[in-house]
């Protein structure tokens, strides 16, 4: 006979007799182990059966069952030595507030057991027949109940000791911690996880809004065009230049914007300009060069009256003809006085004119326009937003990939190599 | 650290078992399963051999139980051989010695085995 329940093998071993230390240092190991065993399994229910296993093992109990608390019903988790396809365990106030009451283990022997405890057991024992339940160990924190441990009697059918309670009614709420750090973190996932939704939700919005509004921006545009049509495309071609260099000049993402805005609108004030004097193929008298020159302050006085989500884009197109030495309008300011913008604008805008035809003349070939610009430099145009133009044209010629060209208005008629040469001179003397 | 390899060689009608490594993480359950085989497949002796047996903590005492439940319900028999003092005391401690007879060298399991036949 190799198992004998009833009658212990003499002989083999020696006796039950051990030195009180190796107890205290198996019950200490135990202890060790089933921390180490929550902190470290890969997933929770790998946990959870790390923890069981540790916990019959610790005090040689052979079957075991852990509910958790799952949509108001204790539903198994993890099991030992008990068939698979436990049922759920159904919750009761009175269960939840007996339970709330009694956080240490709770042993079936005794007398004065809470009827709800004693009808939780008797569920238990209902539901999985082979099962007796020794030990009901709530599990929950101060917050409420998580779940339920119901383990069986011990392997040799002895009770627990007085010590060996107390170190169960450790491991007891080690595990619940355990199961609540679970719980806050898997909140704390899920909310997350709806927040990203949200954040990329609000995005694609967000992106979707800003397309109907540089539309918006463009149709505005467009009323000027309509009315002058030597300007066709100006507006989008200053946009893409000033873009451009505000980038090359690493300008905060608001304040391209503000340019990006700006420059597409700079001359909407011309709407104000009559049209024979927009189409007039000869010069102006003083009173039209007058009245045009009042299209920047036109421009400001349209463009104050929108909320732009970006700073001083009005201001931005009224400056666009300013000049650096003072001599432009509709200020006549200098230097810092014009804003940042405004001079990239004003640049822009003006090679642009040149390189375009106009009624009362054709356009400049391409190094005519640039070796204007270039004599201008201090006088008209500001020195860094020059060179970084320079620096962009360079690059778009020099064929370096390019998602879209910032230049599209420069015409066929000009030589490459040698708009190359003045352009490296240039940005070697501006150096 | 959870090192373990299981093999097993037939000796007779029982099934000898080699727990090499760390008896201390869910690779033991190998040894579960390789039990439950052998009890499905009709076999009644089995013999548990320890000699290269590191180290078994609460969960191998778990999975030791688990198989001591099981041999008892299907009235087989089980014995321990070449346990190291280490592993003879927690035996004893947790109270699997008192069921299950343990023996220093294999052949005096098999030996044991082949009387009771």
């Amino acid at each position: 006979m190799g198992i004998s329940p009833s009658r212990p093998e003499p002989g083999s071993v020696g006796g039950d007799r051990l030195p009180a230390g190796r107890r205290e240092a198996f019950k200490l190991r135990a202890l060790r182990d089933f921390t180490l065993c929550l902190a470290r399994a890969r997933e929770f229910d790998e946990s959870l059966h790390l923890a069981l296993m540790v916990l019959l093992g610790t005090y040689s109990i052979v079957k075991g069952v852990l509910f958790l608390k799952e949509d108001g019903e204790f539903r198994v988790r993890v099991s030992r030595g008990l068939p698979p396809g436990i049922p759920p365990i159904e919750t009761s106030k009175e269960l939840v507030s007996a339970l709330r009451r009694s956080s240490q283990p709770v042993w079936m022997g005794r007398r004065e057991i809470s009827g709800a405890i004693r009808k939780a057991a008797a569920d238990i024992e209902r539901a999985v027949p082979v099962f007796s339940v020794n030990v009901l160990c709530p599990l929950g924190t101060r917050n409420g109940s998580l779940g339920l441990l119901a383990l069986g009697p011990t392997f040799t059918g002895e009770p627990l000791t007085l010590r060996q309670r107390e170190t169960l009614s450790v491991m007891t709420s080690l595990l619940s911690t355990h199961i609540s750090n679970h719980r806050v973190l898997s909140d704390i996932f899920r909310l997350n996880e709806i927040l990203r939704f949200q954040v990329q939700e609000n995005e694609r919005l967000l992106a979707g809004m800003q397309e109907i509004y540089l539309d918006t921006i463009r149709a505005l545009a467009m009323a000027i065009e309509a009315k002058d049509p030597y300007t066709r495309g100006h507006s989008e071609r200053v946009a893409k230049i000033s873009v451009s260099i505000a980038v090359g000049l690493k300008l905060p993402e608001k304040e391209v914007q503000a340019i990006h805005i700006a420059s597409i609108l700079h001359d909407i004030g011309k709407i104000g300009t009559a049209r024979s004097i927009l189409m007039k193929p000869s010069s102006l008298t003083a009173e039209e060069v007058e009245e045009i020159r009042r299209h920047p302050q036109t421009s400001f006085e349209i463009l104050s009256e929108i909320r732009f989500p970006y700073p001083n884009v009005a201001q931005l197109a009224r400056d666009h003809h300013e000049w650096l030495d003072g001599t432009g309008y509709p200020g006549g300011k200098r230097d810092r006085q014009i804003p940042m913008g405004a001079r990239i604008i004003a640049l822009a805008d003006a090679f642009d004119a040149m390189v375009s035809d106009r009624p009362y003349r054709d356009s400049l070939p391409l190094l005519a326009a640039l070796g204007e610009i270039r004599s201008c430099l201090r006088r008209h145009y500001d020195p860094n937003v020059a060179r970084m133009f320079f620096r962009s044209l360079r690059r778009e010629l020099a064929g370096d990939p390019q998602e879209t060209p910032v230049f599209t208005g420069l015409g066929k008629r000009f030589s490459r190599m040698a708009t190359l040469e003045f352009l490296d001179r240039t940005l070697k003397d501006l150096h | 650290m959870s090192y373990l390899k299981v093999r097993t060689r037939r000796a007779d009608d029982a099934l000898v078992v080699y727990i090499d490594g760390y008896l201390n993480s869910l690779l033991g359950e190998e040894v579960e399963r390789v039990v439950q085989e052998a009890l499905d497949a009709g076999s009644k002796k089995i013999l548990l051999n320890f000699e290269g047996t590191r180290l078994i903590n609460s969960i191998g005492i778990s999975i030791i139980i688990d198989i001591v439940e099981k041999i008892m319900e299907r009235n087989g028999m089980l014995a321990f051989c070449s346990l190291s003092r280490i592993n003879r005391e927690l035996f004893q401690m947790t109270g699997v010695a008192r069921y299950v007879r343990a023996f220093d060298l294999e052949e005096e399991a098999l030996g044991y085995f082949a009387q009771s036949a």
